[in-house]
């Protein structure tokens, strides 16, 4: 169990730090293997005969159409909750409990939609001069304790950009600690592009880069947190009032959050 | 007489899991009566609230179908009953949890684990999957199969080289499942231990 522990703390520390930059690497790696396969199929000639019985098609005798033409995607409509329960109840009954996992966690996503969507119905429709991209609304469910509901809305007029972005779920929790018990502070205690505030009396870490602009992360309640970003915002006090536009004891209690 | 006391302990052991099912089925109930009473109040929070709850139950549920899988003796260790351990997804972002042990620290003790269901572990796996640690230069680690599953052989020494047991890791979809011995022993018989587990139904029930 110790060993896991250990595997588990290294994982989420190396994460913190080094997971863009591993990603950055995988891409690369990815990119580079794509390209060196385009080079190979552009100008190398087969070595032998022998080579067209490889079992492996190379695309080139392939029907295959070009264009999809067809296919009415995929039912993304949200399962009826008093169906999901019973159907839970049913398989739970006959000892199927992988089962009624699962029709548990299609009860959990269409609550979890309808909770984001009732909340993102109650953030505001301007915030400070900028006036909401109605089709940049996003509530999202992963039906996981762990990572759980996400709500997303933006705020753009002309080269002015925000957007808000609400996390709740048990992965919040720990962000909110790191925040709380000054991890993340005394991590960055030189950083002169970061500092801590307090929004609305919560705390919180406001950075700035010039290319990403300004980002708050506000801790909420037990189990919440709140990204605010802005792009072309003219200073930190005005991207303060942006973050202040939000009724944040609304959201906690939208959320069941204390 | 020996025999009559077996007997009784067996039996007490059966109405206590009988009881704890029960009770457990109870609270499922429960949590989904209120997920749908809440729900038809429009109280959505309070509905997602029982349903992490209920699903909180499933998991203790498997986690006693695990356990009721594993043996209650390997070789000459029995297992320690207070030592059995059920933690569900519902509360803790560790996913499901089982545990069992068997034997002492001073003859010798094996600890059987899994976790499951869990957002972590897919992490851990990937990490043990990694050619640098699945195929270490660690004179102490090797790569095995056990029932056809791969998994991560090591070997734990002192300072003087001396075996203080082993271990076995065996990721498997979003779980992992390890096994420790702790104590003198050798690859073969550690190994004899670990077949004793049926891991295939194991992996089967909690996943």
């Amino acid at each position: 169990m110790k060993t896991l522990w250990l595997l588990i703390s290294l994982i989420l520390l190396l994460s913190l730090d080094t997971y863009s930059q591993s990603l950055g690497s995988i891409r690369n790696r990815i990119k580079n293997a794509m390209i060196d396969e385009a080079i190979d199929e552009a100008f190398n000639e087969p070595d032998n005969e022998n080579s067209d019985s490889n079992a492996t098609s190379t695309g080139e005798n392939s029907d295959r159409p070009t264009q999809n033409q067809g296919g009415s995607g995929l039912d993304n409509s949200l399962d009826d909750v008093p169906d999901a329960l019973a159907q839970a109840s049913t398989e739970f009954d006959v000892k199927e409990y992988r089962n009624a996992r699962t029709s548990l966690r299609k009860a959990l996503r269409t609550l979890e939609i309808k909770i984001g969507e009732k909340l993102l119905s109650s953030l505001p429709e301007n915030v400070n001069g900028l006036p909401v991209k109605s089709e940049a609304d996003r509530v999202s469910s992963s039906t996981s304790t762990w990572t759980g509901l996400t709500i997303h809305r933006e705020y753009q007029k002309d080269d002015s950009w925000s957007a808000i972005s609400i996390y709740n779920g048990e992965g919040s929790g720990l962000t909110n600690s790191i925040i709380r018990t000054g991890i993340y502070s005394s991590a960055y205690e030189e950083d002169e592009n970061r500092k801590n505030i307090q929004i609305k009396g919560n705390d919180a870490v406001i950075s700035y880069s010039d290319t990403e602009g300004y980002t708050i992360v506000i801790t909420l309640g037990q189990q919440t947190f709140v990204v605010a970003e802005g792009i072309n915002i003219a200073s930190e006090a005005e991207m303060t009032a942006i973050a202040e536009s939000f009724d944040y004891d609304t959201i906690k209690k939208a959320l069941g959050d204390q | 007489m020996q025999y009559l006391l077996k007997m009784k302990n067996m039996i007490f052991l059966f109405i206590l899991g009988i009881s704890v099912l029960s009770v457990n089925a109870q609270e499922f109930d429960k949590q989904v009566a209120l997920a749908k009473s809440a729900y038809d109040a429009g109280n959505y929070e309070e509905s997602r609230f029982a349903v992490q709850n209920a699903l909180h139950e499933i998991d203790k549920m498997i986690g006693q179908e695990v356990l009721a899988l594993l043996p209650e003796k390997i070789d000459n260790m029995s297992y320690n009953p207070s030592g059995d351990q059920i933690s569900g997804s519902g509360t803790t972002y560790v996913g499901l949890f089982i545990e069992r042990t068997w034997g002492t620290t001073e003859t010798g003790s094996m600890e059987f684990s899994v976790i499951s269901d869990s957002p972590l572990i897919g992490t851990v796996n990937t990490f043990l999957s990694l050619p640098s640690i699945m195929y270490s230069s660690d004179s102490n680690q090797k790569k095995i199969k056990v029932e056809g599953f791969k998994a991560m052989l090591e070997k734990k020494v002192d300072e003087n080289n001396a075996v203080t047991g082993y271990s076995l890791m065996l990721p498997y979809s979003n779980s992992l499942l390890q096994l420790n011995y702790t104590g003198e022993t050798t690859e073969e018989a550690f190994l004899a231990m670990v077949n004793q587990i049926p891991v295939t139904k194991v992996t089967e029930v909690a996943r």
